[in-house]
C-alpha cells in the first residue's frame, strides 16, 4: 500500500509532530506510516482523511502486491 | 483502542533497578549454588510426609529460600520492564510489541528444542530454569532494539 501522506502534509505545511499531535499518536507512528512500514488502522486512516479534508482513497492506494492475498 | 493490561511507564525504571542486582545474584547462584545459601534466608517447611503421618510438627525441614528469592526478584524485574507502556503508547508500539513477543516465543521454542536434543540430566534442569525467564528476556531485547531503531530513523528523517 502506498500513501500520499508526505505530500498532503507539505500542502498543509504541517510537520510530522503537528500531525502526530492532531491524531493523538506518536511521531514515530506518523513516520512509520509515511515510509510504508506500518499500515494504519481504519480509524487512524479515517482521522487522517478528515484532517486533510479528502477521501481516504485519495491518500492511501492499494498496490499490485496487496491483491495477491485474495 | 482497547484498554490493555500494561503497566504505567514509570514502572520500567523500577524494573531496571530491580533487574541489575538480581541478574548478578542469579548468575552467582548458577555458578556456585552452595556458596549462595544465605543463613537468614531459610525457613521451616512442612514435609510432604504430612500426608503419610498426619503430623507435620515432627517433620519440619530447613529449606534455603535464596533461590526462590532471587528467582522472584528476577521475574518481578523482568515483568516490570517488559509490561510497562512506552512513553507514547499507540497502535504502532502495540504492533512492535506483538511482533517482538512473537519473535521471542518462537526463539524460545527453538531454544527449548535444542536444549532437549543436546543437554541431559542435571545441566538440563539448569538450562530449563533459565528457560523460565528467557521468553521475557528475549522479548525485552528485541522490543528495545526495535524502539531504538525507530528512534534512530526518526532522528535522521527530520522534517
Amino acid at each position: 500500500m502506498k500513501n500520499q501522506l508526505k505530500v498532503e502534509r507539505a500542502i498543509k505545511n504541517m510537520t510530522q509532530a503537528d500531525l502526530a499531535q492532531l491524531l493523538g499518536v506518536s511521531r514515530q507512528t506518523v513516520n512509520a506510516i509515511e515510509t510504508g512500514k506500518y499500515v494504519p488502522s481504519t480509524v487512524l486512516a479515517l482521522k487522517i482523511a478528515r484532517i486533510f479534508e479528502k477521501p481516504v482513497e485519495s491518500i492511501f492506494f492499494l498496490e499490485e502486491g496487496d491483491y495477491a492475498q485474495t | 483502542m482497547k484498554k490493555l493490561p500494561l503497566l504505567p511507564n514509570r514502572c520500567k525504571i523500577f524494573g531496571w533497578i530491580l533487574l541489575v542486582p538480581f541478574l548478578v545474584l542469579a548468575v552467582l547462584k548458577l555458578i556456585s549454588p552452595d556458596e549462595m545459601e544465605w543463613s537468614f534466608m531459610t525457613y521451616q517447611q512442612g514435609d510432604y510426609t504430612f500426608f503419610d503421618t498426619g503430623n507435620w510438627l515432627f517433620d519440619l525441614r530447613y529449606n534455603d529460600f535464596t533461590d526462590e528469592f532471587i528467582s522472584l526478584g528476577l521475574l518481578l524485574g523482568l515483568s516490570l520492564v517488559a509490561f510497562a507502556r512506552t512513553r507514547t503508547e499507540d497502535e504502532w508500539t502495540m504492533h512492535l510489541r506483538l511482533e517482538a513477543m512473537l519473535w521471542s516465543v518462537i526463539l524460545n521454542t527453538i531454544f527449548v528444542a535444542l536444549t532437549i536434543i543436546f543437554i541431559y540430566s542435571s545441566p538440563f534442569l539448569t538450562v530449563m530454569m533459565i528457560n523460565l525467564f528467557s521468553i521475557l528476556m528475549i522479548f525485552i531485547v528485541r522490543f528495545e532494539y526495535l524502539l531504538w531503531k525507530e528512534r534512530q530513523q526518526l532522528g535522521e528523517a527530520q522534517s
